[in-house]
């Protein structure tokens, strides 16, 4: 039995204190389950559910949600974005969860890879992807997106997530 | 939109398949589109910034910068080959509340859909073509669809019909490609699965191509069709391409210049179909 | 007695089918004056059946043709002018024979059918039509916010209005809940604020006479002229009272104050609250000590401890019933402690805490220590949707109830979490925006119907299942509020005894047809609105109201025709008599018992359609399925009736005996599937 222990905060306020979240209805969710109904990710994995995610925030779990891989599961089609009767946005949520899970240093290896790759890229060339000879800024262009990266604490982010910069 | 587009590059597309990028300035010279080519256009960090690996900062910080760019090569929108970087740049113009204006390259040719058909060499009379349309440009500001609605988007189809194709309904039409963002870069399990279900409901319908209007489409689309039958022994063979490519070779531009060397599905039998 | 039998042919309709000639032959060898014509229901047709029955003096008459549906009226008032209505029959030889029998089946049916209605006639009484004028007032039970809507409705179109309330002023429920919702805006409105000047036009309405402290006792008579006797418990306080309050400060006894539901104390001398109508102190003679220092306060001597009580005698033609619920008794569900735990409350408890003019003065605190709550939550359905405790039915309203209060505690005490533990969300048409507005304050939501409540060190918790995760849960909480069901008030019950109005579950009274007649009851003259008929918010008891008072007015002012007559046990005995007279041995007939409105009408369609059944199937119209009662069954049975069909539909049901159980079919018609009525005549031959 799980105890919902009095002053815990209820509703996600982290969450909701997010750019991104200004406008979303993540607190009107009715959990009707239109999103989960059509998401492509909870037909492939069957513990995902993006209704659950929203379900955890209500309660509080967001503790929970951080720590556990599900917002990893999700492949950022907007489809429950777009169909939300309650103009909630399960995909922006759990952008907005990413990234706070990461700040909590949690869910690393979820990322750690990605980012020695295109963090790393952009950090060097300013594109996401390369091959050999493919497109990349010329050197003060380059330079100045590698000092917007920092500035914007980017630098620490991949650090943090154990990944050295050249 | 404005007299001046600033073209705004993929990284997908610069890395994996460069000439569908160039094919899109090919047919905007034809049309006599102007825009600007800026070298200093950076990624807009969407790849990345959907897998979680940019924080939000990250993104609204380098996009503030392509806005500033494309504002000093005097253009007032910025027009995408990715519709990943279209609704980036679409949100962050929102957070960051930037006038600029920001369009998907395939509006604009939609716009210009009647000039094309005065410059075609050959059409798809013919060729039974399927669409997909990307889901960062349909469902994420569904507002701003151009043509049809956003659970059934029709820019694609009008284009291909009015070139003479005949465009065929499939069930999974509205179903992610499933390139999956960190999904693509890690186990890819979800991109497997959900390339497999919408690759299937295509090939029920046997069309002669895929037409697309976004990178990471175009890739999943491609690639996975031989990452399938590898690992599942799935026949499938269905040409992908994009709609840049498909335009500038109606044009009359020559086959590996549109650069069907990078496509992983054989494009040469449809190809020699159309130029029939 | 002489009676005239008339055959239609329909132009071939029915003589292409039917021999009529025999039929006349039979007929006349038995007595009776028979006609054939062409076209019955044509101005000559019609003009040659007047002229034969003032010719012949034709006492009694019956038309072999076409349905009643079709020319029924046509041929009553064409016979009327000579003849009582109830001396005419119409034997249905077209829709109901020739339409669906082949010729040899037919000829024998429609003298069957003819036969019955001239067994019908010979025992047929005169049917007398007296028209009166109902009584010119109209009575009003209940001085809630439907009573007082229906009442000032009547009075305004200027009829004279008694209206009954049995406690010591009217406003009901209406004037405790404090705020209210209301549909198509969020605000949260004061209840008392609307419901005052309304209460007051009562007061000073020259066409309304408000009976306090009043029940109703008898009633007699009926239909416009009801005779009814009213008894006035006294007030102890003459109407000379100012209102100043003098006595009540003077008064000893504190007792707990019902309108705060014992959560604060009253004097024995009180006037329940300060707008109250009449605006006229009374005295709670239980509790009164008899110490008299009210007595010697009052300066204008308008105490008077000796008052009886009266029975007073009111005629009036119409009676709308608006005697209002009664909140569930909470205490039954043992579960959740309500009784044993001070801070598990009912919402209506918690408007009054909510309320300025309530025990907290509007403040939020819980009743056992004075604190304000850190989280409350509400558990939804209590008494409601629940066959546990016998009622089955949702209460409607208190989904909305929850919501209003904890939108209100958020936006007001935003420390203070809410929790709402619910079954479904029930938020119809624009109160869905209450809803998405309490969401957007931060209420959460959790499905799922508490199990129970129990406190551990000092802090209650509520155990439910979270139905959307499968997870049991046990949430904390300072202070627990029961969303109470609504009953009908034990008023409502009485009322309905007396007046022999029919009821529902809950008690609630019925209406005479959910759809059409809607504020009907099944008693003329009789009408029913708000929380009496079931539960409702006020806007619904407020259209009601209207809707009841409007129709109250009608009946006032129209005309009452009072039908003596009509179909009689003997005549109705008599038909079936008359189908099993021309039974040929070992011959099985069916008799099927059809209303006018709806099975009639849906036999006829068989017809029209031309499918066809088996002869024997011989249909009886009835006025309503109601009339038919057992003994009518059995009589059918024990004279060699082989099966009975009975054409139920809503709101009636026939309880038959077991032992004739397998002779008698019960089908529900509905007047466009008469394939499937066709089908049962099929079958059951
Ligand atoms: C906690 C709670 C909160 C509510 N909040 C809202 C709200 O915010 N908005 C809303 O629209 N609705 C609300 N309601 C519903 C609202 O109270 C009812 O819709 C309304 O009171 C119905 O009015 P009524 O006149 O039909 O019945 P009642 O208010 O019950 O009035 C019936 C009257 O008849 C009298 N009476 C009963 N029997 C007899 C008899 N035999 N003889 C003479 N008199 C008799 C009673 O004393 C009473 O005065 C709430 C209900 C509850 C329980
Ligand atoms: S579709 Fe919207 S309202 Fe429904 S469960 Fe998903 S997030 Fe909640
Ligand atoms: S965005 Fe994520 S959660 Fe939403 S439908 Fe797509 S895969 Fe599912
Ligand atoms: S009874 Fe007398 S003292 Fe009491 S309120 Fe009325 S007038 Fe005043
Ligand atoms: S209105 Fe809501 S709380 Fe009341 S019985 Fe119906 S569903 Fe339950």
């Amino acid at each position: 039995m799980r105890r919902l222990a009095i002053g815990k905060k209820i509703s996600s306020r982290e969450v909701l204190e997010d750019l991104r979240a200004e406008d979303i209805g993540l607190l009107r969710c009715m959990q009707c389950g239109r999103c989960t109904g059509g998401c492509p990710a909870a037909g492939v994995f069957e513990d995902f559910s993006p209704r659950l995610v929203m379900h955890e925030l209500i309660e509080g779990e967001t503790e929970n949600v951080l720590k556990g891989d599900m917002i990893w599961k999700c492949g950022q089609c907007y489809t429950c974005h777009l169909r939300c009767p309650r103009g909630n946005s399960p995909a922006t949520v759990i952008l907005i969860l990413r990234e706070l899970s990461l700040k909590r240093g949690y869910s690393k290896d979820k990322v750690k890879e990605i980012a020695a790759k295109c963090g790393v890229l952009m950090w060097k060339k300013g594109v996401n992807f390369y091959e050999e000879g493919s497109r990349e800024l010329p050197d003060e262009a380059a330079y100045e997106v590698e000092d917007i990266l920092r500035r914007s604490g980017y630098e620490a982010f991949l650090k943090a997530l154990g990944v050295d910069l050249p | 939109m404005s007299e001046c587009h600033y073209l705004f590059k993929s990284c997908i597309l610069g890395a994996y398949y460069p000439e569908a990028e160039r094919c899109l300035r090919v047919v905007f010279d034809r049309l006599d589109t102007q825009y600007v080519d800026d070298p200093a256009q950076s990624s807009c960090t969407g790849h990345g910034y959907h897998s979680g690996i940019y924080p939000l900062k990250t993104t609204l910080e380098v996009n503030r910068r392509n806005f500033s760019l494309a504002r000093g090569k005097g253009c007032d929108d910025i027009v995408t080959s990715c519709v990943t970087s279209y609704a980036t740049l679409k949100e962050m113009k929102k957070l960051l509340k930037d006038p600029i204006k920001i369009y998907h390259g395939l509006e604009v040719l939609y716009e210009h859909r009647n000039e094309i058909l005065r410059g075609l060499k050959y059409n798809l009379e013919g060729i039974k073509v399927v669409t997909h349309h990307g889901c960062h440009y349909t469902k994420i500001f569904y507002d701003d669809v151009k043509a049809g609605d956003p659970e059934r988007p029709v820019l694609l189809d009008e284009i291909a019909t009015s070139l003479g194709g005949e465009v065929l309904d499939y069930s999974e039409r509205s179903l992610c490609c499933g390139m999956g963002f960190n999904h693509l870069l890690l186990d890819q399990e979800y991109c497997k699965k959900i390339a497999r279900r919408k690759l299937e409901s295509i090939k029920k319908v046997n069309p002669d191509l895929i037409l697309v209007h976004c990178p990471g489409c175009l890739l999943t689309l491609d690639r996975f069709q031989g990452i399938l039958k590898q690992e599942m022994g799935l026949e499938l063979q269905i040409p992908v391409l994009n709609y840049t490519e498909l335009i500038a070779l109606l044009f009359g531009v020559a086959s590996d210049e549109i650069g069907i060397k990078t496509h992983h599905v054989a494009l040469e039998g449809v190809i020699e179909r159309i130029k029939e | 007695m002489k009676i005239g039998v008339f055959l239609c042919e329909c132009g071939g309709n029915i003589a292409d089918v039917i021999n009529l000639e025999q039929i006349r032959n039979i007929l006349e060898s038995k007595g009776f004056f028979v006609r054939i014509n062409e076209h019955l229901c044509s101005d000559q047709g019609c003009k040659h059946i007047e002229k034969c029955i003032r010719e012949e003096k034709l006492e009694r008459v019956v038309l072999a043709a076409c349905s009643p549906m079709m020319h029924g009226k046509r041929f009553e008032d064409t016979v009327a002018v000579l003849l009582n209505p109830s001396f005419f029959e119409i034997a249905n030889i077209r829709e109901q024979c020739a339409w669906v029998h082949s010729s040899d089946e037919a000829t024998p049916k429609a003298i069957a059918l003819i036969g019955a209605k001239l067994e019908r006639l010979k025992s047929a009484v005169a049917l007398d039509k007296i028209i009166i004028k109902p009584y010119n007032e109209a009575m009003v039970l209940g001085g809630g916010v439907s009573g007082i809507t229906a009442a000032l409705s009547l009075a305004n179109h200027g009829i004279k209005t008694d209206l009954i309330e049995q406690t010591g002023t009217i406003g009901g429920h209406m004037v405790q809940i404090g705020k209210v919702f209301s549909p198509g805006e969020i605000a949260v409105e004061c209840a008392l604020c609307s419901l005052a000047p309304l209460m007051s036009d009562v007061h000073h309405h020259p066409l309304i006479e408000l009976y306090d402290r009043s029940r109703l006792k008898r009633v007699a008579g009926s239909r416009g002229r009801f005779e009814v006797e009213i008894e006035r418990l006294p007030r102890y306080v003459t109407e000379d009272c100012l209102g100043c309050g003098r006595c009540m400060y003077a008064c000893p006894v504190h007792v707990p104050d019902e309108c705060n539901l014992g959560m604060k104390l009253r004097r024995a001398i009180y006037i329940p609250f300060p707008q109250a109508i009449p605006p006229v102190f009374e005295v709670d003679i239980e509790a009164c000590v008899g110490c008299g220092k009210c007595l010697e306060a009052c300066d204008i001597g308008a105490i008077d401890l000796k008052m009886k009580k009266k029975a007073i005698m009111l005629n009036v033609g119409a009676i709308v019933v608006a005697t209002g619920f009664r909140r569930f008794d909470l205490g039954q569900v043992k579960e959740y402690g309500y009784g044993r735990f001070v801070d598990v409350v009912s919402q209506m408890e918690l408007a009054r805490i909510l309320a300025v003019n309530g025990p907290t003065k509007g403040k939020l605190l819980r009743p056992s220590d004075h604190k304000p709550p850190g989280r409350i939550v509400m558990i939804q359905c209590v008494g409601s949707r629940d066959e546990k405790v016998g009622n089955s039915y949702c209460s409607k309203i208190c989904c909305m109830v929850a919501l209003k209060h904890a939108a209100f505690i958020r936006e007001h005490y935003p420390a203070c979490e809410i929790v709402i533990s619910y079954t479904d969300m029930r938020t119809t048409g624009f109160f869905e925006d209450y809803y998405r507005h309490a969401q957007n304050l931060g209420v959460v939501f959790i499905r799922g119907r508490a199990a129970e409540v129990v406190e551990d060190d000092g802090i209650l918790l509520v155990r439910m299942e979270d139905t959307l995760s499968g997870e049991q849960l046990e949430i904390e909480s300072d202070m627990v509020v029961l969303s109470e069901g609504l009953e009908a008030s034990d008023g409502t019950i009485e009322v309905a005894g007396i007046l022999g109005l029919s009821q529902r579950e809950g008690g609630f009274i019925k209406e005479e047809h959910p759809k059409l007649r809607p504020v009907e009851t099944d008693k003329k003259g009789i009408y029913v609105c708000g929380c009496a008929k079931g539960p409702k918010d006020i806007t619904e008891s407020v259209l009601e109201a209207n809707t009841a008072s409007a129709r109250a007015f009608e009946y006032i002012t129209g005309e009452v025709t009072l039908e003596t007559g009509g179909l009689s046990d003997d005549e109705f005995l008599a038909e079936i008599d008359g189908h099993l007279q021309w039974k040929k041995r070992g011959e099985r007939v069916v008799l099927a018992f059809l209303d006018r409105e709806i099975g009639y009408r849906c036999a006829d369609a068989i017809g029209a359609k031309r499918l066809s059944y088996p002869a024997n199937i011989r249909i009886v119209m009835v006025p309503s399925i109601g009339v038919v009662k057992e003994h009518h069954l059995r009589y059918a049975l024990e004279r060699g009736v082989d099966k009975i069909i009975l054409g139920m539909h809503d709101n009636f049901d026939l309880e038959v005996p077991e032992d004739i159980e397998d002779r008698v079919l019960k089908y529900r018609v509905y007047t466009p599937y008469f394939r499937g009525l066709c089908e049962v005549f099929e079958r059951v031959v």
